[in-house]
C-alpha cells in the first residue's frame, strides 16, 4: 500500500502505521512537499490514503472520504506543540516565556469569548468561522495548567515526557539507535516559570 | 538643605533611570520571527497578535513568508524564523534523524482529536495487518 504524507512528517507516518502493526516492509510512501501538496497529490488520485491534517482534513472529508485513523483512536499521540529554536531558547529565554504568557491570557480570552475568537480567527487565516469552529471543536486545547501538568508529570496519557517515550521506544523497537534522549528536546522551564508567577499572583 | 538636595537628586535620578528604562523596552523590543501557518495549532497565537498581547510583553512578533520551497523543518533549520507549530513526536524524530537538537518544545498547544487522519479504509489496512 502506498501513503501519501507530508515529507517533514514521514517518520511520524510509519510511526502512526506501526499502531496498526504492519510491517514496515508492505507500505511505501509517496512524499510531498507541503500539506497542501499532500492534499493536492491525494485529490488527483496519486494514492489511496494519505495522512492529512487540517483545514485539508475537512476539506477532504467534505469531499467523501473514509477515516482509518484519527488522533482519537490513540488519544495523546498527536500532541501539537510551539516549538523554539535551541539556539534562541538560550539567547532569549525572556522572550520565550513572554510569549508563553502572552498564550494563556488569549487561550483565557477564546475560551470566555468563542464568538469572537472564531471572528478575528476567521478574518486573519482566511477560513470560514464554521471551518474555524470546526476546527478547534475537534482539539483538546491545553490551557496553563494543562501544560503545568504535561511538562511536569513523566508519566500519564497527557505528559509530554510520556508521549515522547513512545516515540523512543518505536525507535528501540524498530532498531534505530539514538543518543538523543527524548527528554532532551523538551524546554520545560518557561511553562513552569510562568505557572509559578500566576500561582504567586492568586496567593498575593 | 543639603540633605534634602540629595533626596531630590535621588528621586530624578530614579525617574530618569525608569524614563531611559521604557524608552529602551519601546525602541528594542524583543523580536520573535514566527512562521505563520493554516493550522490549528496556531490559531491561539493569531489571537496573542491581534488582541495586542504580543505588544503588552513587548514583543515585536515578525511572520516568515515563506517562499524557499523548502520543507517546514528545513526551513525552520536554516535558521530563518525561530517559533513554529510542530507535532511532539516529529520534534523528537527530527532531532533524531539529524542527530542534533534544533527545535524544543516549549508550551503544547493541544492534544488532537479528529484535526489529523490518514484517510481512506480502515477495512483494508485492517486486512494488511492480518
Amino acid at each position: 500500500m502506498m501513503i501519501i504524507a507530508t515529507k517533514e512528517f514521514r517518520l511520524l507516518t510509519s510511526y502512526i502505521v506501526s499502531m496498526f502493526n504492519i510491517s514496515s516492509s508492505s507500505v511505501k510512501y509517496m512524499y510531498s512537499q507541503s500539506d497542501k501538496a499532500a492534499y493536492d497529490d491525494f485529490v488527483a488520485g496519486r494514492s489511496k490514503y494519505a495522512l492529512l491534517y487540517e483545514p485539508y482534513l475537512s476539506y477532504a472529508i467534505d469531499n467523501g472520504v473514509e477515516i482509518v485513523f484519527t488522533g482519537t483512536d490513540y488519544r495523546g499521540l498527536i500532541m501539537d506543540v510551539i516549538v523554539f529554536s535551541s539556539s534562541y531558547i538560550k539567547s532569549n529565554g525572556e522572550s520565550v516565556s513572554g510569549y508563553i504568557r502572552a498564550y494563556f491570557k488569549a487561550v483565557k480570552y477564546l475560551q470566555a469569548n468563542k464568538k469572537e475568537s472564531y471572528e478575528i480567527i476567521s478574518r486573519e487565516m482566511g477560513e470560514s468561522q464554521d471551518v474555524v469552529k470546526k476546527q478547534i471543536e475537534g482539539m483538546a486545547m491545553f490551557d496553563l495548567s494543562d501544560n503545568s501538568n504535561s511538562f511536569s508529570s513523566p508519566s500519564g496519557m497527557f505528559s509530554v515526557y510520556s508521549n515522547l517515550k513512545l516515540v523512543h521506544d518505536y525507535l528501540i523497537k524498530n532498531n534505530i539507535e539514538t543518543k538523543i534522549q527524548s527528554e532532551d528536546v523538551v524546554y520545560g522551564s518557561g511553562v513552569k516559570e510562568v505557572m509559578r508567577m500566576e500561582l504567586g499572583n492568586l496567593n498575593f | 538643605m543639603l540633605y534634602i538636595s540629595i533626596v531630590i537628586s535621588i528621586i530624578l535620578s530614579a525617574i530618569l533611570i525608569l524614563i531611559s528604562n521604557s524608552y529602551e523596552s519601546s525602541d528594542n523590543p524583543k523580536i520573535i520571527r514566527f512562521y505563520k501557518k493554516a493550522w490549528p495549532g496556531y490559531m491561539v497565537t493569531v489571537l496573542v497578535d491581534k488582541l495586542g498581547y504580543f505588544r503588552d510583553e513587548g514583543i515585536e512578533k515578525i511572520y516568515i513568508n515563506r517562499e524557499d520551497g523548502l520543507d517546514d523543518y528545513s526551513s525552520f533549520e536554516s535558521g530563518i524564523y525561530d517559533a513554529s507549530p510542530a507535532v511532539a513526536s516529529d520534534v523528537y524524530l527530527r532531532s533524531v534523524e539529524q542527530n542534533k537538537i534544533n527545535a524544543k518544545i516549549a508550551l503544547i498547544t493541544k492534544v488532537s482529536n479528529n484535526a489529523d487522519a490518514i484517510v481512506k479504509t480502515r477495512m483494508f489496512l485492517q486486512q494488511a495487518a492480518k
